[in-house]
């Protein structure tokens, strides 16, 4: 008997769903799967921004590990042979080492000067751990031998109307002008802009570079670095390349680029998470009230029918469960339209990308979010549905027969 | 076979309490094609209610086939309704999204009998109502006569203890309703089917074997007949009833 009671409830749910209203089912599947979309939405946009966050912290700002001075000291002594030692490490693809100090560079054409830290870098080892050389707008990058050239980023470069710029800037250098350099040292030296990268990535796109060579001469910084990059074979070894650099007895401090960025873009993720929680929980109270309403209407409509199958038998769990199916027919329909359009969304803003202050991204889906959204989504609508259900199927026989 | 003892009904309206029954004791043979009768509001279909498990008494106990179905609790009533007993009502009660076969096949199925089988009984009890060209038709492409014989098959196919219907052709015209109660009179005969059937209409007194007329919630007559059963078309010949109270 109890089995055939749920035989009995998949039976009238497949009649019900297959004769009753189609006009009321499609609207309620593509509510449901709107409110699917509407739980997805944001953390598939914060999902590219993170993505797109992520790889210019690796292509322009860290790599993949980062090596920095012991704590009290600013530099890495012997970074000559640091470099060397790190180039022979398994997993290791690329090194560079920098070397910044802080500079006021001046536009000598309009005297607008910006005060920021310069970073010279050998240009023969930076392509393999960086990607400047890949993004320059105007002009050329740095070649070994440079020493009165300096690459700068579009940014400071700025636009000479000063109202185009996004950040304070030199105000329209271009490729063959001239900038004035002032060292901490007291050294001021004229540089002639070889070329203007542009990544989109605010922080990045505000720095200038010159060789090391011409660092070592003004600054005297022969064997010594601020910071050493290193790129392994992919982001998510990071960890795993971290470690091993410090087996083989890198006394300096070790840091992935999670590691380093995570102070910053945890925060805005942090943000961006309260936002996504906050709507995911908006959309669930929709889901459950819209599926409560179509269930309650549904079950109000029917409750002589209700009626009709107690008097002649049928258990008040078997009507339930009939209601419960039709449910969760309804919710595995409207996730799955509901996973279709949040593709198709997906496809649409990969093709036609989103321009954000850090660039054009593209929308990542977060699986993991999406099925807890979607188990959080059965269980409300399972409840939505019960209640009425269970509501209804307690009446009087009598009570419910006259509708 | 039924066994009715001081059966009381009382409803509460707000504060004000209305006795629908006030203590009616009735038996029911096995076989018996029971009329109950009496003017509107008298009770008549309370008592049936009472009767067919599909409302609970204020007082009093029902005993059909030796069980004492008063006590029994809300999940074992339902499945007495379902095991022992059939109903046919006013408004036909189908279900609308199934078809005329599953409407009639779906007490098996709850049964838990294979698919099968239980269409096969929906088929062949549909048959005998003059159903079986209209099995796969939804219940609004029927007649309110179709739909009525569709409601007698439902309650036949288990082969119930008692069948039970409440003024099923109040909604009809006089041609229909001959058609249901000939129906009824037929499987009374037939197959012995113990039938209960509430009306007002004098015109059906002539199908009944005993007739119970209520009165203010209370029995106020019974009569029985005797003889002609089976005579004519009707089953009764007019003259030989008698009033036992």
């Amino acid at each position: 008997m109890r089995n055939a009671g749920y035989g009995v409830s998949l039976y009238l749910a497949v009649r019900a769903i297959r004769r009753g209203n189609k006009g009321t089912l499609a609207l309620t599947i593509l509510i449901i799967a709107l409110v699917v979309v509407l739980m997805n939405f944001l953390a598939m946009i914060i999902g590219g921004v993170v993505i797109i966050y992520n790889q210019q912290m690796i292509d322009y700002q860290y790599g993949h590990v980062t090596i920095e001075p012991k704590d009290k000291e600013a530099f890495i002594a012997n970074a000559d042979s640091l470099v060397r030692q790190l180039q022979r490490v398994p997993g290791v693809t690329g090194v560079t080492a920098h070397v910044s100090t802080g500079t006021t560079i001046t536009n000598t054409k309009n005297g607008k000067f910006q005060t920021k830290a310069l970073t010279a870098f050998d240009p023969v080892d930076e392509p393999g751990v960086t990607r400047y050389q890949r993004v320059i707008k105007e002009g050329n990058y740095l070649s070994k031998g440079d020493t009165d050239q300096i690459l700068i980023g579009s940014l400071l470069a700025g636009n000479e109307d000063e109202s185009q710029d996004k950040m304070p800037s030199l105000g329209g250098v271009k490729v063959g002008d001239l900038v004035e350099v002032a060292y901490s040292n007291g050294v001021v030296k004229s540089y002639r802009v070889k070329g203007i990268f542009e990544t989109d990535g605010s922080t990045i796109d505000s720095q200038a570079f010159v060789t090391r060579t011409e660092m070592d001469t003004i600054m005297h910084t022969e064997g010594e670095a601020t910071e050493i990059l290193v790129r392994g074979a992919s982001a998510d070894e990071a960890d795993t390349l971290k470690y091993t650099i410090m087996n083989y007895g890198v006394e300096e401090k070790v840091k992935t680029w999670h590691d380093k960025g995570k102070g910053i873009l945890g925060d805005a993720i942090a943000s961006f998470n309260l936002l996504n929680n906050i709507m995911t929980f908006v959309s669930l109270i929709v889901a459950s009230v819209v599926v409560f309403i179509v269930t309650y209407i549904n079950i109000i409509n029917r409750r002589k029918q209700i009626g009709i199958l107690k008097a002649i038998g049928i258990p008040k769990r078997v009507i339930v469960g009939d209601y419960l199916l039709q449910v969760l027919f309804l919710c595995t329909c409207g996730v799955i339209a509901g996973i279709l359009i949040l593709n198709a969304i997906n496809l649409v803003l990969s093709i036609n990308q989103i321009h954000f202050p850090m660039g054009y991204i593209t929308p990542v889906i977060d699986y993991n979010g999406l099925a807890i959204s979607i188990v959080l989504l059965f269980m409300v609508s399972v409840i939505s549905g019960y209640i009425p259900a269970r509501q209804v199927a307690n009446e009087e026989i009598l009570d419910a027969m006259r509708g | 076979m039924i066994e009715v003892s001081n059966l009381k009904k009382i409803y509460r309206l707000g504060n004000v309490e209305v006795a629908a029954l006030k203590g009616v004791s009735i038996s029911i043979q096995k076989g018996e094609f029971v009329g109950i009768m009496g003017p509107s509001g008298s009770g008549k279909s309370t008592l049936l209610h009472q009767i067919g498990l599909l409302d609970t008494p204020s007082e009093g106990h029902i005993l059909i086939d030796g069980t004492d179905v008063s006590q029994l609790n809300d999940e074992e009533r339902t499945r007495f309704r379902l095991m022992h007993l059939g109903y046919v009502f006013q408004d036909y009660a189908l279900v609308t999204e199934l078809t005329v076969m599953e409407n009639v096949a779906i007490p098996s199925i709850m049964q838990g009998k294979p698919l099968a089988e239980c269409y096969a009984a929906a088929t062949q009890v549909l048959e005998k109502v003059g159903l079986k060209k209209r099995l796969d038709h939804l219940v609004f492409e029927l007649s309110g006569g179709e739909q009525q014989r569709v409601s007698i098959a439902r309650a036949l196919v288990n082969t119930p203890s008692i069948l039970f219907a409440d003024e099923p052709c109040a909604n009809l015209d006089t041609e229909n309703s001959r058609t249901i109660l000939e129906l009824f009179r037929t499987v009374n005969r037939e197959f012995n089917q113990t039938i209960v059937m509430v009306s007002h209409e004098p015109s059906h007194m002539v199908y009944f074997d005993r007739i119970i007329f209520i009165r203010d919630g209370l029995l106020d007559e019974e009569r029985i007949f005797m003889e002609g059963k089976g005579t004519d078309g009707h089953g009764h010949s007019g003259p030989t009833e008698y009033s036992v109270r």
